[in-house]
C-alpha cells in the first residue's frame, strides 16, 4: 500500500507518453509530466523517496525508446536531489515559492532533456532551448501552477462559476 | 552528540542511496542494447501495456469512423443512383404499357409533360408543355394510361391549360359500358365524381364501368372514366344518385397524352 501512489504516478507517466502527449502538445512545445511529478514528489516526500522515484520514473519514461534508457533516470534523479535539498530553504506554505521552485526545476531539467531528446527543430542548441525547451518547461509549470491553485482551493469550480 | 551522529548517519545513508541510484542509471546507460532492451520490454509489457491497448483501440476506432463516413457517403450515392434506376425502370414499364395502348380511331397520341398542377385540395388544372405549335387545340381530350384525365381548356404557343375531370366546368358525356345507359359525368367538391341524368329506369349496379359515350363532341367513344362506387335512389327524385370512382388518380399524375385528330 505504501508504494501504491508511486505506482499510480508511474502509470500516469506511461499514459502521458502513450496517449496524452500528442493531445497536450502545442506544436513543438511539449508538456513534460515526468519531471513535474518528480518535483511534486520531492516537495512532499522525503529525500530518498524523491531520489528513487526519479530513478524509476526515468526508466519508465525511457521504456518506449530503450536507446536512451537510463538518461532520463540520471536527469530525474538529480532533479529529485536538487529539489529535496532546496525545499528545506524555502517556505513551502507559499504557493509562489512552490511554483518558483517548480519553474526553476523544470528549466534546469529542460536543458539536458532538450539537448538529448529533441531531434527536430533548430540545430543550434541555444535556439533549440529557446524555441522548444524553455517554452515546454513554462507550459508544464503553468499546468503545475493550476494544480497548486486547485489543491490550495484558490481555484475551484464554484469560483470559476462566480467569475463568469 | 546523539543528534549529530544521527544526522551524519542520515546523510551517509542519503549519499549511499544517491550513489547507488546514479550508479544503477549509469549501468543501464552503459550496459548496451541487451539490458536496455530487456528492461524496456519488461516495462512495456507491464506498465505500458494497457495504454498501448487503448491507443491501438482508439486508432482502430478512428479508422472505423473514417470507414463509416466513407460507407455512409457511398450509401447515399448508391441509394440516389438506385432511386434514379427505379424511376427509369418505372418509366420503362409505363412506356411498355403505352406501346400496347391503341388510341381511338382518327386520333393520334401526343405525349405531354406536366409543368404545373393547380387546385385547392384536389388538383383540377394542369399546365402541359404542348401548345399550338404541336397542333393542340381547345377541347381536345387528354388521357393517361388509366383513362380520361380531362380536356384542353386554353392553348398558348408552347403551353396548354388542361381542365381535369375534377374541375366542375369539365363535364363528360358518358355511358355505362355493360347496359349502355347514358348520363353526364360531373364533379363537385361535396360529392366527388358522379354520373348525372340517369333515370330510375336505368340499369346500373355497383362496379359497372363508366366510359365516354362520344356524344358530347369532345371525347371519342369508349375511353374509361371510372367505376360505379355507389348507387342511391333518393325519394321523390327522378334520377339515380351514382357516385364514381375515377380510373385516373388525379393526385399522382405523371404522364399525360393529348388526343390530336389525325386529319
Amino acid at each position: 500500500m505504501r508504494y501504491l501512489p508511486y505506482l499510480l504516478y508511474l502509470m500516469i507517466i506511461a499514459c502521458d507518453r502513450t496517449l496524452l502527449s500528442g493531445w497536450l502538445s502545442i506544436g513543438p512545445v511539449q508538456f513534460n509530466l515526468a519531471p513535474l511529478l518528480v518535483l511534486l514528489v520531492a516537495l512532499r516526500k522525503p529525500y530518498l523517496a524523491a531520489l528513487w522515484f526519479g530513478f524509476v520514473a526515468g526508466i519508465v519514461y525511457d521504456a518506449p525508446d530503450p536507446a536512451h534508457l537510463g538518461m532520463q533516470s540520471v536527469m530525474l534523479c538529480l532533479l529529485g536531489i536538487i529539489t529535496s535539498r532546496a525545499k528545506d530553504r524555502v517556505n513551502l506554505e507559499s504557493t509562489t515559492s512552490r511554483i518558483l521552485l517548480v519553474v526553476i526545476g523544470l528549466i534546469i531539467h529542460a536543458v539536458p532533456q532538450t539537448l538529448v531528446y529533441v531531434t527536430s527543430g533548430p540545430s543550434e542548441p541555444v535556439l533549440l532551448l529557446l524555441t522548444v525547451g524553455f517554452p515546454g518547461a513554462l507550459y508544464t509549470a503553468l499546468i503545475g501552477w493550476i494544480y497548486f491553485l486547485v489543491e490550495s482551493g484558490q481555484l475551484s469550480y464554484r469560483r470559476l462559476r462566480s467569475m463568469f | 552528540m546523539d543528534w549529530r551522529s544521527s544526522w551524519l548517519s542520515r546523510e551517509k545513508r542519503a549519499l549511499l542511496h544517491t550513489l547507488a541510484a546514479l550508479a544503477l542509471a549509469l549501468v543501464v546507460i552503459l550496459a548496451g542494447e541487451a539490458l536496455s532492451g530487456l528492461v524496456g520490454n519488461a516495462i512495456n509489457a507491464t506498465i505500458y501495456f494497457p495504454f498501448y491497448k487503448v491507443k491501438t483501440t482508439l486508432s482502430h476506432l478512428a479508422l472505423v469512423a473514417a470507414d463509416v463516413a466513407l460507407l455512409r457517403a457511398t450509401v447515399v450515392e448508391t441509394s440516389s443512383r438506385l432511386q434514379f434506376y427505379n424511376e427509369a425502370m418505372e418509366e420503362n414499364r409505363r412506356l411498355r404499357a403505352l406501346m400496347g395502348f391503341a388510341p381511338p380511331v382518327g386520333f393520334k397520341i401526343v405525349p405531354a409533360e406536366i409543368f404545373g398542377v393547380y387546385g385547392s385540395g384536389m388538383p383540377n388544372t394542369v399546365l402541359i408543355n404542348l401548345g399550338e405549335r404541336r397542333a393542340v387545340r381547345v377541347n381536345q381530350p387528354v388521357i393517361n394510361r388509366d383513362g380520361v384525365a380531362g380536356r384542353v381548356a386554353q392553348v398558348m404557343k408552347e403551353y396548354s391549360v388542361v381542365y381535369l375531370l375534377t374541375e366542375p366546368r369539365c363535364r363528360v358525356a358518358a355511358r355505362i359500358k355493360r347496359s349502355r345507359e347514358q348520363g353526364i359525368v360531373r364533379f363537385s367538391m361535396s360529392k366527388g365524381m358522379y354520373l348525372d341524368n340517369l333515370p330510375r329506369q336505368g340499369d346500373v349496379v355497383i362496379g359497372d364501368t363508366i366510359i365516354t359515350s362520344g356524344l358530347g363532341g369532345i371525347f371519342p367513344e369508349g375511353l374509361v372514366i371510372g367505376t360505379v362506387r355507389s348507387v342511391e335512389w333518393p325519394e321523390r327524385e327522378f334520377f339515380y344518385d351514382i357516385l364514381i370512382q375515377p380510373a385516373v388518380n388525379f393526385n399522382a399524375l405523371d404522364e399525360m397524352y393529348v388526343l390530336v385528330p389525325e386529319y
